[in-house]
């Protein structure tokens, strides 16, 4: 019969595979030396792995930790919003990080499509004050609304793109220091 | 109010009053982790299971608020992995402790209210 302690590190292990080597060693010789250490003082050797946990699930502290920190350290946007959106089903930090970003890129995008449509029909593109509401896009009857931009509609768009960026940088920056404290 | 319920509430708490305590111990000098679990265990009273604090130990040092280095104690002994604060982790303590103070005396003043 193999070794429960060994059979457990060699679970372990291999559930950390997506860390790089160096990694992994450390953190099974530590949880090894841990075992050791209360098989010394007396403890059961099961009583300890049952405190543990199942490896698999044990390891995932660390993968989720290493994937959190990466992110937050590069700050690239992309790794930023991957590990938000793994999230999002069982985080309520990562799915509202999520919605915030998805509405910043869709107010940046509008903004833009805007612009460009106004490029070719300026007559009927842009940011529209009706009776009671504001609308942002294109418009059958001018002649309902009032156009409020003009043609400052193309810095004003740009203005948005680079808004939404920031704002939404800020959010993933925010929401993955908070996931990585709190996961 | 169900046993798993308060578990889990208190598993949650934990998280976040076991790194501020973990900074606050490795600020008294280096420590390896069965040591840290003991003393949150004895001296913050914190009930932590048993493997939490080596996930945490790694973030902490992914995130460069520790370092740690494998020692051998004395001729024979096994090797241990001791963490140590570093520049950014003693700032990281001093903002956490003032966001605690702020947090605990805010909520103590407001729990006491209605005690004469």
């Amino acid at each position: 019969m193999s070794d429960p302690k060994e059979a457990w590190l060699r679970r372990l292990r291999w559930a950390l595979a997506a860390l790089p080597d160096p990694e992994r060693d450390d953190i099974v010789a530590e949880i090894r030396a841990h075992l050791d250490e209360r098989e010394r003082e007396g403890g059961g050797i099961a009583d300890a792995l049952t405190q543990l946990g199942p490896a698999d699930e044990y390891a995932r502290g660390f993968i989720e930790a290493r994937e959190l920190t990466g992110a937050a350290a590069s700050q690239q946007p992309g790794a930023m919003l991957s590990a938000i959106v793994r999230r999002a089903h069982r985080s309520i930090v990562a799915l509202g990080a999520f919605l915030t970003v998805v509405a910043l890129a869709g107010a940046a995008f509008l903004a833009v499509l805007t612009a460009l449509v106004k490029i070719g029909d300026p007559a009927h593109a842009g940011l529209w004050r009706g009776q009671s509401q504001f609308f942002i896009g294109v418009i059958d009857d001018p002649a309902t609304s009032q156009e409020l931009l003009g043609n400052w509609i193309y810095p004003l768009a740009a203005l948005a793109v680079a808004a939404a960026w920031l704002a939404g940088r800020g959010v993933l920056v925010w929401a993955v220091r908070t996931l990585a404290r709190t996961t | 109010m169900t046993g798993d319920d308060r578990e889990g509430r208190q598993a949650q708490l934990l998280k976040g009053l076991a790194e501020l305590a973990l900074l606050s111990l490795l600020d008294d000098g280096p420590c390896y982790g069965l040591e840290i679990l003991e003393r949150l265990r004895r001296e913050a009273g914190l009930a932590l299971a048993e493997g939490t604090i080596y996930p945490l130990l790694y973030r902490l040092e992914r995130a460069k608020l520790t370092r740690s280095e494998w020692k051998l104690e004395s001729e024979g002994a096994r090797p241990r992995k001791y963490y140590v604060l570093t520049d950014p982790g003693r700032a990281e303590l001093k903002a956490q402790l003032a966001d605690w103070r702020a947090v605990s005396t805010h909520l103590t003043k407001f729990l006491e209210r209605r005690r004469p």
